[in-house]
């Protein structure tokens, strides 16, 4: 393997690693502070790239058109983020919870075929992305550079948003003892609908961020699951940095092993979670 | 004693008994399937109901049951009767591989890790194409010409589904079934009583994934075929929506959601294509507003006509 392939491979694996950071961080915010897998969080971002599509067609021709629609497409997910939190409110136990949001995979599917079909749509590079810079003589595509620094501007943001404001400061105390928080005279369901609609607003913008990479269709869900959550789990439940490190380690391993495996690429990814769960059962960042 | 118990019983065999003389060969397929289901959904909530774990991955063994039977039968020749013992043997090696890193984990983390596993069983068998087939699966799986026959298949179903039933029954109500109670009930306690319950986890994982190894090799045998999506995550969900809706802490609720299932694959199946979303909505409806299930609900409706008929005496 030259140089010139391994960083290809190299960036390869970072854009898909940060895609699924993007998604992980909502997931991750969620379950820190309200102790909810949301299982549909996959969904949503699906959910995220179809109406971004959709915006994006009719804004079509527009000066800025691909990131308007990144915008509105992050928030009418973090709506339907809200509606779904709307309805998991009154369940307490986490496995209703997660078999709550494990019905909303099957709600949110069929409806996306019901109203979009089993079509394919495939979404231009925005323009200014779509070419490729060349460092130190190595070609290296924008766009994929593009993903990587957003996804590392999300995570820094969300991070800047819980450590450094007032309201960071109440979810984190709501994190530590939620009744405190509600006696101090903070409307506890607004700010947990608040942090659902912002990682739903995370993963939908995500969708349509990914799709000029890929193609948009139904079953973009069921692809996203499981590597999501196993950066979830290996990385430690709740956890930013853990999320952060085990999307690259997941997604340099994915990389890397199509080039030994084609086949079996997915299946070396699982050889990691082996080693890690054994290692540190949970997480690599996690509190046991 | 309740003497209506043997009444219902013997209604219930002679009933069992007389549905191929009833019913089109269509309906006995739904039998089949239903039965199969029951017998499937059964061992999922040895894990959910009785031990308090949440799998996503369970298709995993059911498919290994299915694919290890197809590919003992086909690739090395055996008869079906050698082969079926033989691959829930195999689907209890894997379970027990996977059961080992599985047991490691509770809730969430077993939720995510089970169903990661699946995908790796999926992963598998859809891209090993010298192997599996590939995503084709394997075809022409002839059972023997005893229960080839639509009759025939359908008596074979029953019996081994009311036996692995039984077996369920066995054990969850046994020393060990017990012991998972407690441990479902309260994790630490069961430690410090002196409860080694990562083996017993393990152990659990062992025993409900050889049971849906044999509902896996009932339904090879119904097909004649294995396809990779009888290992996938849709499958996996099928166990769960079963019980969910039937009452995962009634024993007979995994049959009732069996049935429900059924009926609304192939019923709601042929009025709109959207079918999964009406099983998404019952499943979310069932859950918010009937917490332990449809047997759950009549469970309780029963007892209190029970306690009503006492206080009147």
């Amino acid at each position: 393997m030259t140089f010139v392939t391994f960083l290809n491979q190299f960036i390869s694996g970072a854009t898909y690693g940060l895609v699924l950071f993007m998604v992980a961080l909502g997931l991750a915010l969620i379950f820190g502070v309200m102790s909810i897998v949301n299982l549909a969080h996959p969904s949503l971002y699906m959910l995220g790239a179809f109406f971004g599509y959709f915006i994006w067609f009719s804004l079509k021709g527009y000066y800025l058109s691909f990131w308007l629609s990144v915008i509105l497409a992050g928030l009418a997910v973090a709506c339907a983020g809200i509606i779904l939190e709307f309805f998991l409110r009154p369940l307490r136990e986490h496995t209703e919870q997660i078999l709550f949001t494990y019905a909303f995979i099957y709600i949110i599917a069929d409806l996306v075929k019901m109203f979009w079909g089993g079509r394919y749509y495939t979404l231009p590079r925005p323009p200014g992305l779509d070419g490729s810079v060349t460092v130190g003589g190595i070609i290296l595509p924008t766009y994929n550079l593009f993903i990587i620094g957003v996804s590392l501007l999300m995570g820094a943001l969300l991070w800047l948003l819980l450590s450094k404001t007032k309201l960071g400061k109440i979810i984190r105390a709501a994190v530590f003892d939620r009744e405190m928080v509600a006696m101090l005279g903070i409307r506890l369901p607004w700010l947990f609908a608040l942090v659902f609609g912002i990682g739903a607003f995370v993963a939908g913008a995500a969708g349509l961020l990914a799709a000029p990479m890929g193609s948009i269709a139904v079953g973009m869900d069921a692809e996203m699951i499981v590597p999501v959550f196993v950066v979830c789990i290996i990385g430690g439940m709740g956890s930013f940095s853990g999320a952060l490190i085990a999307s690259l380690i997941i997604g340099e391993v994915y990389a890397f092993g199509i080039l030994v495996l084609p086949q079996m690429a997915m299946a070396f990814m699982f050889v990691v979670v082996v080693v890690i769960l054994i290692i540190r059962p949970q997480g690599i960042l996690g509190r046991s | 004693m309740r003497s209506w118990k043997p009444w219902t019983l013997l209604a219930g065999v002679i009933l069992a008994a007389i549905m191929p003389h009833l019913l089109s060969r269509y309906y006995i397929h739904l039998l089949d399937l239903f039965l199969i289901g029951s017998l499937f959904a059964l061992s999922f909530n040895i894990l959910l109901g009785s031990t308090g774990l949440l799998s996503f991955g369970h298709s995993a063994y059911f498919g290994v049951g299915a694919y290890s039977a197809a590919l003992l039968m086909q690739k090395v020749g055996l008869h079906y009767f050698i082969a079926i013992p033989l691959s829930l043997a195999i689907t209890g090696v894997i379970a027990a591989v996977i059961g080992y890193f599985c047991s490691r984990v509770v809730a969430m983390s077993f939720a995510i890790l089970t169903l990661a596993f699946g995908e790796l069983l999926f992963v598998i068998a859809s891209k090993w194409y010298t192997f599996t087939g590939g995503d084709d699966g394997i075809q022409s799986v002839f059972p023997p010409s005893v229960i080839a026959s639509s009759a025939g298949f359908y008596y074979f179903t029953v019996i081994v589904v009311a036996l692995g039933t039984l077996a369920i029954w066995w054990i969850l109500n046994s020393p060990f079934g017990y012991t998972l109670q407690c441990i479902r009930d309260n994790r630490q306690r069961s430690e410090s009583i002196g409860i080694n319950v990562r083996r017993y986890q393990w152990m659990v994982f062992i025993v409900s994934g050889v049971f849906a190894g044999l509902a896996g090799c009932l339904f090879v045998t119904l097909n004649w075929s294995v396809a990779p999506t009888d290992l996938g995550f849709v499958k996996g969900g099928e166990p769960i929506v079963m019980t969910i809706v039937g009452g995962q802490h009634v024993f007979g609720g995994p049959i009732i959601g069996a049935a429900i299932f059924t009926f609304f694959q192939f019923f709601v199946g042929q009025i709109t294509i959207y079918w999964a979303l009406v099983i998404g909505i019952v499943l979310a409806l069932v859950i918010r507003f009937l917490p332990g299930g449809i047997g759950g609900f009549i469970q309780q409706r029963l007892a209190a006509l029970h306690q009503a008929q006492q206080s009147r005496v």
